[in-house]
């Protein structure tokens, strides 16, 4: 075995060492056989002129026999490497030859590695963390199935869980997304989609509400009455910014059951703005529908990022992963 | 003159261990040897000799020296190595192992099965 490696490693030796000489020692040993395949067809009564010919076009191209060779005696790197080389001799001399070329090539590299340094610096300034108070402590909560690749949705038992074995995390909050046809006095009724959230969520904003409460754990209760909190945007095209708005009811629909809730409190724009989320009303979650999934869910660092030397992680299950605007981090198990 | 047979993939590694095992020859004294000992059935292609003849050497399953041909010249001679010799014995079971195989394959009857 190693008799075997050490000739290995000295034919590669010589092939690198001998290059010129082992390439003269082929051509020699291809000219020989051309001459003597000649003579045989010369025995057999080819014409000496056309017994050449035949003995090249049986043999085919020298060049490549060459390289081949090289490549079998191990060198086919080396002979890459040889035609890198040749390719940067080429290039510098093509820089040197033709320099308004040179100057605009090496101009615009210059302005794209400013363009692109600028754009990044910028973007982590400004997507450093939600536009909230405390932004930069709140991160997005996700169960991640490490083996499949694969974000694994939370039911609200998952959550609860976090709730009391994170330590990392002082609160968190949780929301899906559905679909309710809104009827207003008026008769109108109009799809809305309605973020189903916890109350937490409203907590971890800390962006008030314009008029009357935002959501409250009161509200999460089983039996307590339908509470609805309306975005910005619907208090103004369905509710005609009306002030007053506070207690009054409206009906929703999921297919044919016909619901009612009272008004609670409508939000300032900015908070749908700085959560990012895409939703024109809220209700409150019910924490005994065991089959709750919800989409996202956030939490409140109990350290800043900024001091945080590395995450440190709680185990509920195989991983999770705490993400932000533009970020991502996602830290495993133990 | 024997019916020419097609040379399976992997098959000119072992034939060129066997010519060269009969007596040192030059990359041409290869291709005849290979020949004459196939009763001429088969036909080495030219151009895959001489890599297939460094890459043995690379192995360190043949070895080279130059010498005089036949005819006063100045030629290449290669020979087998003791760790040719080894892989030689080693692959000529192995192919006769395989060729039994499929001859018995071949040879089977419905009344065997």
């Amino acid at each position: 075995m190693l008799r075997r490696l050490g000739t290995r490693i000295r034919s590669l030796w010589n092939g690198i060492t001998r290059s010129q000489s082992i390439d003269a020692e082929m051509q020699e040993e291809f000219r020989l056989h051309l001459e003597m395949r000649t003579e045989d067809l010369v025995r057999r009564g080819v014409a000496p002129d056309e017994a050449a010919r035949l003995a090249r076009l049986e043999f085919g191209k020298t060049d490549h026999h060459r390289q081949d060779a090289r490549r079998a005696r191990g060198l086919g790197a080396l002979e890459e490497l040889r035609f890198s080389l040749l390719d940067l001799k080429l290039g510098a001399r093509m820089l040197v030859k033709y320099p308004g070329l040179t100057f605009v090539g090496g101009l615009g590299i210059a302005i794209a590695i400013a363009f692109s340094t600028t754009f990044f610096a910028f973007s982590a300034a400004i997507l450093s963390g939600l536009p909230l108070d405390e932004g930069d402590r709140i991160v997005g909560l996700d169960y991640f199935d490490t083996k499949g690749n694969d974000e694994e949705q939370r039911i609200i038992h998952d959550v609860e869980a976090w709730r009391t074995e994170l330590k990392s995390i002082t609160d968190i909050g949780a929301r899906q997304s559905i679909q309710r046809n809104l009827f207003t006095s008026d008769g109108r009724a109009e799809p809305v989609t309605i973020a189903e959230m916890s109350a937490s969520g409203f907590r971890l904003a800390r962006v008030p509400a314009m008029l009357g409460r935002h959501l409250l754990n009161s509200d999460e209760i089983e039996g307590a009455p339908p509470v609805l909190v309306i975005g910005h945007d619907v208090w103004r095209a369905r509710f005609g910014s009306d002030s007053s708005i506070i207690g009054r009811q409206a009906d929703w629909a999921a297919r044919r059951t016909l619901s009612s809730v009272s008004c609670r409190g409508a939000l300032r724009s900015r908070f749908i703005t700085n959560t990012g989320l895409r939703c024109d009303s809220m209700r409150p979650t019910m924490s005994d529908d065991g089959d709750r999934r919800f989409t996202y869910s956030v939490g409140l660092l109990t350290v800043p990022r900024w001091r945080r030397r590395r995450p440190s992680c709680v185990p509920t299950a195989n991983a999770w992963r705490s993400t932000s605007r533009g970020r991502t981090k996602t830290c495993r198990r133990g | 003159m024997a019916a020419s047979a097609e040379l399976l993939p992997g098959t000119l590694d072992i034939l060129i261990l066997k010519a060269v095992s009969l007596g040192r020859l030059h990359g041409y004294g290869v291709l005849l040897r290979i020949e004459q000992i196939s009763g001429g059935a088969l036909q080495i292609q030219q151009g895959a000799l001489y890599p297939a003849l460094y890459r043995l050497e690379h192995q360190g399953l043949i070895d080279s020296e130059w010498g005089t041909s036949e005819n006063n010249r100045k030629a290449k001679f290669y020979r087998l190595t003791a760790a040719g010799r080894k892989r030689l014995g080693e692959e000529t079971a192995s192919w006769q192992r395989f060729a039994q195989a499929v001859a018995r394959s071949l040879a089977a009857t419905p009344q065997e099965i």
